[in-house]
């Protein structure tokens, strides 16, 4: 029971800090990292607020937004966690190659302050979304409790889970101060890349099952491209892992497939005309 | 089929009117057995358009751990969390994900899948692993 708890609030919780402790890590190599933190932090809090409006209504306490609607705020906030991932990215290849010296113009601060909005809601539905089910796992096991030794067994479980999550935000932070920050953004990003392509997977495979199911796609959208479950299947516990943060997915339809491709299509496209539209500009500066 | 283009024409039309007649009846009591015999789960609702099956999730335990349906077939789950603790009934091989506080139910429609094996599981109490096996239906 509680080797449960400890499993379940970790793999509940690494999602949400794998993305504050990247965005942790890129606000100390920036000159305006105190703020940036305060946005961050921020974000956290409101994300357990959000976290809690949401277990509220999974438990049955509240009715906030019927089934359907809240499905659709589900699609919407992985939808945008997804774009803002991108966004941020976009944003750092920008401004974090070339760190402390670009934030000095009045027009970089401003840009500054839109992105820092993007940090607070980014963390915020980190947190939200997959804690809200780390609240109803908590609270509904809570009452299970019986006895004073098996309530503080139950604590102490639920923060060695969350101290284990936290193991990897201090791996990140540690990573920062010894790799170099060309190696540590370039290897972070691509995770960060990867999750935002989960989130959107996850997204628009609600959006197939709960609200395209009434209409009659044409068959093969449904058709399985390939099957790697003898290999990793996505439901053991490092397939899933994979599943969460990475979008791998051991019997994917052409759906899934579609949605990936669109995912980073789009990526490759915005870096491309970014890279090239860097480029001009560094020959115009020349 | 050439039986019964020999027929005579007032033979025909009887044997069609009386086949019109005994269709519901015969399609009914032919496609429930028809599941039975060739091992596909029964629905909760058999005569409905999209069928259901029934899941049960009781602390840990799924209940049925195997569910036979047809491939190519949109159809539904009613899963129910009839344990003492909260579970998450996840399939990322069927798309489905659905937090379940106790006493609590969801109705789930899962897409029209390929003949294969798809496994879901009660991600808040791991352990058990149910299979749902998606194959053609007889001819």
């Amino acid at each position: 029971m509680m080797g449960q708890v400890i499993f379940i609030v970790a793999r509940e919780s690494v999602e949400a800090l794998l993305v504050i402790g990247i965005l942790w890590a890129w606000m100390a190599h920036r000159a305006d990292a105190r703020s940036g933190k305060a946005w961050l932090l921020g974000g956290i809090a409101a994300g357990f607020a959000l976290a809690t409006l949401l277990a509220l209504a999974l438990v049955g306490v509240t009715t906030f937004l019927g089934a359907a609607a809240r499905s659709w705020f589900e699609i919407g906030m992985l939808s945008m966690a997804a774009a803002l991932i991108v966004q941020m990215v976009f944003w750092m290849r920008k401004h974090g190659r070339t760190l402390k010296r670009d934030m000095e113009g009045e027009l970089d601060r401003h840009a500054g302050r839109s992105n820092w909005w993007g940090v607070f809601a980014l963390a915020m539905i980190a947190v939200g979304r997959e804690g809200s089910e780390t609240v109803v796992f908590l609270y509904g096991s809570f009452l299970q409790l019986q006895s004073v030794a098996s309530f503080l067994n139950f604590f102490g479980s639920a923060i060695a889970g969350l101290g284990i999550a936290l193991g990897l935000f201090w791996a990140l932070q540690v990573g920062a101060r010894f790799v170099s920050w060309k190696w540590f953004f370039r290897v972070t990003e691509w995770m960060l890349l990867f999750l935002g392509s989960a989130l959107f997977l996850t997204a628009m495979g609600k959006l197939l099952s709960k609200h395209l199911s009434a209409f009659d796609l044409p068959g093969w959208v449904y058709a399985t491209v390939w099957d790697s479950s003898d290999v990793l299947s996505d439901s053991s516990m490092f397939g899933s892992l994979l599943a969460t943060l990475a979008a791998y997915r051991s019997q994917p339809i052409v759906w899934d497939v579609l949605v990936l491709a669109l995912y980073w299509g789009t990526v490759v496209a915005l870096f491309g005309w970014q890279k090239r539209r860097c480029g001009v500009t560094r020959i115009a500066a020349a | 089929m050439t039986r019964f283009l020999q027929l005579k024409m007032p033979e025909k039309v009887v044997f069609c009117v009386a086949l019109t007649c005994l269709a519901p009846l015969s399609i009914t009591g032919a496609q429930a057995q028809d599941a039975a015999t060739a091992g596909f789960t029964l629905p909760v609702d058999p005569d409905a358009s999209i069928p259901t099956y029934k899941i049960e999730l009781k602390d840990g335990a799924l209940l049925p751990e195997t569910l036979v349906v047809p491939a190519k077939t949109r159809f539904k789950l009613h899963v129910t969390n009839v344990g003492t603790k909260p579970s998450e009934f996840e399939s990322n091989q069927m798309r489905l994900e659905e937090v379940l506080f106790m006493g609590m139910d969801a109705t789930m429609v899962v897409t029209p899948l390929d003949t294969g094996e798809y496994d879901y599981f009660d991600e808040f109490q791991p352990g058990v692993m149910g299979k749902l096996v998606a194959k053609a239906a007889a001819q």
